[in-house]
């Protein structure tokens, strides 16, 4: 999979790529839409992570050469502004989905994941995990055989832990993931922890083996051992 | 006070300390004309007497009036005021006096002669009197003249202060006030409307400001948060990893705050589009995304429906409003309250049981008031300000030990 990292903060460009490279992805780095157009004028990705607001161009005007050049890499814009007018015109140009700065990384790939899944890039639209099976599309998950009986927002975490499987998770990141960033911060925490541990129950009960740990004062983690 | 009661104030107030100098003048005045044409007379009098004195030899004597008398004595004339009972008019009067001494062939005479004096207390009664009338009519008139100014040539002025009252920054309107035709209400407008162009321009520019910086604190916000987030995904002795959660937890901290100012400011610039929409089903998808956190807590829930709340908004802004609302009545509640949900054609109101004494109502709506330690205080703030924004009006209650947020169209 490879994909192409627009970003003009040098710092996040390369925090991104590290984080991104470690999950598997080929990356490559354009600093500037000048840049960014020069390497897709080259080269074929499979996705496209692209700022809006660069200093020698509009994301967007990007976006709209890449549609019209019948590029087929997916897109997920990424803006500091987290403007709804940017998301629409973004959404409506052909973009895949949409990202507010500051991101958790592990949101980031959650998106890029489904980005990746609903394209269908890579073949299968099942995930994994020892006994787990998820049918992101059907949102149905799986214990071996047996279904997992989860409600909506159970489920997208039960997701989100497979798709960032080995990675401590912060309660702010999973609260993130599951509310957007308007829920105040205060029962946000404990809101975490009564659907985490409604999840564990379910998977217990159906026999399932509990993979998340708790980091003590900070998150979970979902450890394949 | 009002200019016009202040002028009128000290129109009065001076023109009684002139009326009442005039008044002493005049009495001083009319006083000494009238004795001095008094005196003249008497002189005359006194003239005819010693004429006939000396053609006839006859004396006169017409008591009061006229008194001569035969004397040794000698001297300077001389005038005086007397007091002389009347018999005719049957009272005491004051009279002029005139006392020469003249030698008339050969004999000394006393000559007296009186005349009745004006009464002073007449001039007095008589100058007041007029004096008042000219006082009240002038007053009368510049009253109807003032009230008919009022209307002609104050009510432009009164009309630009109905349009000055009506100023808001926050609603970036230019004013345009009507000209008057009067030099200095027209130059006092052209002031008033630089000034608040100016004004409006000034904070345009803070707001933009503010915006900006928000926004641009967004990017090293994620650089610092992403980076903390990989260092705590490594294995740590743990007195670091708290660590940098605690740097961790209060950027994010800064960075959910700040968008939460990003979001009041988006809400004030009115950057939302709004469409129809009941708040009915917003009310339902919270509770049912809220569930879990109810239900953990014990909380029962009253639901009541007596008719479709329908509001001109943006489905986002409506569900934080609910949502803020919602987690409120959960958070501050008590193991096994209840929560009491009403919505009507009207609005809809939110109670809950929890701590047994009242919010302070006019101050949990300002930003940064925190009921407890946690919280960014921004909560009702948003509320208040999707509240004002779309014309609904909210309030709390407290009564019957529980707490109420209603929400009504204005």
């Amino acid at each position: 999979m490879k994909i192409l990292i627009v970003e003009d903060e040098k710092n996040l460009l390369e925090t991104v790529t590290v984080f991104l490279q470690k999950e598997g992805f080929v990356c490559e780095m354009a600093d500037s839409y000048f840049a960014a157009e020069d390497k897709l004028a080259v080269f074929d990705y499979d996705i496209i992570i692209l700022d809006i607001a660069l200093p020698d161009g509009n994301g967007l005007d990007l976006l709209r050469k890449i549609k019209v050049s019948d590029n087929s890499a997916g897109i997920l814009i990424v803006s500091s502004r987290n403007s709804l007018d940017d998301k629409l015109v973004g959404l409506d140009l052909g973009a895949d989905d949409y990202i507010t700065k500051p991101f958790h990384l592990s949101e980031l790939n959650s998106r890029i994941r489904a980005v990746l899944r609903r394209r269908k890039f890579n073949g299968t639209k099942e995930l994994v995990f020892r006994e787990f099976r998820l049918l992101p599309e059907q949102w149905e998950a799986f214990v071996g055989d047996k279904k997992l009986q989860l409600t909506p927002k159970e489920y997208e975490l039960l997701l989100y832990f497979v798709t960032n499987k080995n990675r401590v998770l912060t309660r702010q990141s999973i609260a993130e993931h599951l509310w957007g960033d308007y829920m105040d911060m205060a029962d946000r925490f404990d809101f975490v922890y009564t659907h985490l541990n409604n999840l564990r129950k379910k998977i217990r009960r159906s026999g399932g083996s509990d993979y998340i740990k708790t980091v003590y004062g900070i998150g979970y983690k979902m450890e394949a051992e | 006070m009002r200019l016009l009661k202040k002028i009128n104030r000290s129109y009065l107030f001076s023109s009684a300390i002139v009326l009442i100098i005039g008044l002493l003048a005049f009495y001083f005045l009319i006083n000494r004309i009238a004795s001095g044409e008094i005196i003249e007379g008497l002189h005359a009098s006194e003239a005819r007497i010693v004429h006939e004195l000396e053609q006839h030899k006859t004396v006169l004597h017409l008591y009061p009036l006229i008194e001569v008398e035969e004397t040794q004595k000698t001297g300077p004339e001389f005038v005086k005021d007397t007091t002389i009972f009347d018999p005719i008019e049957g009272e005491n009067e004051v009279f002029e006096e005139l006392n020469t001494f003249r030698k008339v062939n050969g004999k000394n005479y006393h000559i007296t002669i009186r005349a009745l004096s004006v009464e002073k207390k007449d001039i007095v009664m008589s100058i007041f009197l007029s004096i008042t009338a000219i006082f009240l009519l002038l007053f009368g008139v510049l009253y109807f003249i003032n009230k008919s100014a009022t209307y002609t040539v104050w009510r432009p002025f009164y009309q630009n202060l109905t349009i000055l009252k009506n100023f808001s920054l926050e609603e970036n309107r230019e004013i345009t006030l009507r000209k008057t035709g009067i030099t200095e209400f027209d130059e006092l407008n052209g002031v008033i409307t630089k000034l608040t162009e100016k004004v409006s321009s000034d904070y345009l520019s803070l707001k933009e400001f503010t915006e900006n910086a928000s926004h641009e604190i967004q990017t090293p916000l994620s650089v610092i948060l992403m980076n903390l987030e990989e260092v705590l995904q490594k294995n740590l002795p743990e007195e670091e990893l708290t660590k940098i959660y605690h740097t961790y937890e209060a950027a994010k901290r800064l960075s959910t705050l700040n968008q939460h100012l990003i979001l009041l400011t988006k809400i004030e610039n009115k950057q939302f589009t709004a469409k129809e929409i009941f708040l009915n089903r917003i009310i339902q998808n919270r509770l049912e995304a809220l569930k879990p956190l109810i239900e953990s807590a014990n909380l029962r829930i009253r639901f009541e429906e007596q008719g479709n709340f329908l509001v001109s908004m943006h489905e986002a802004l409506a569900e934080i409003l609910v949502n803020n609302l919602l987690s409120n009545a959960i958070k501050h509640n008590v193991k096994g309250g209840n929560i009491g949900i009403n919505i009507s054609g009207n609005g809809f109101k939110i109670c809950n049981t929890g701590k047994e004494e009242p919010l302070r109502g006019n101050e949990i709506f300002n930003r940064f008031v925190k009921k407890e330690s946690h919280g960014l205080g921004l909560g009702l703030a948003i509320v208040k300000r999707i509240c004002e924004t779309h014309n609904l009006k909210i309030r709390y209650t407290f009564s019957g030990k529980k707490h109420c947020f209603t929400v009504t169209k204005v």
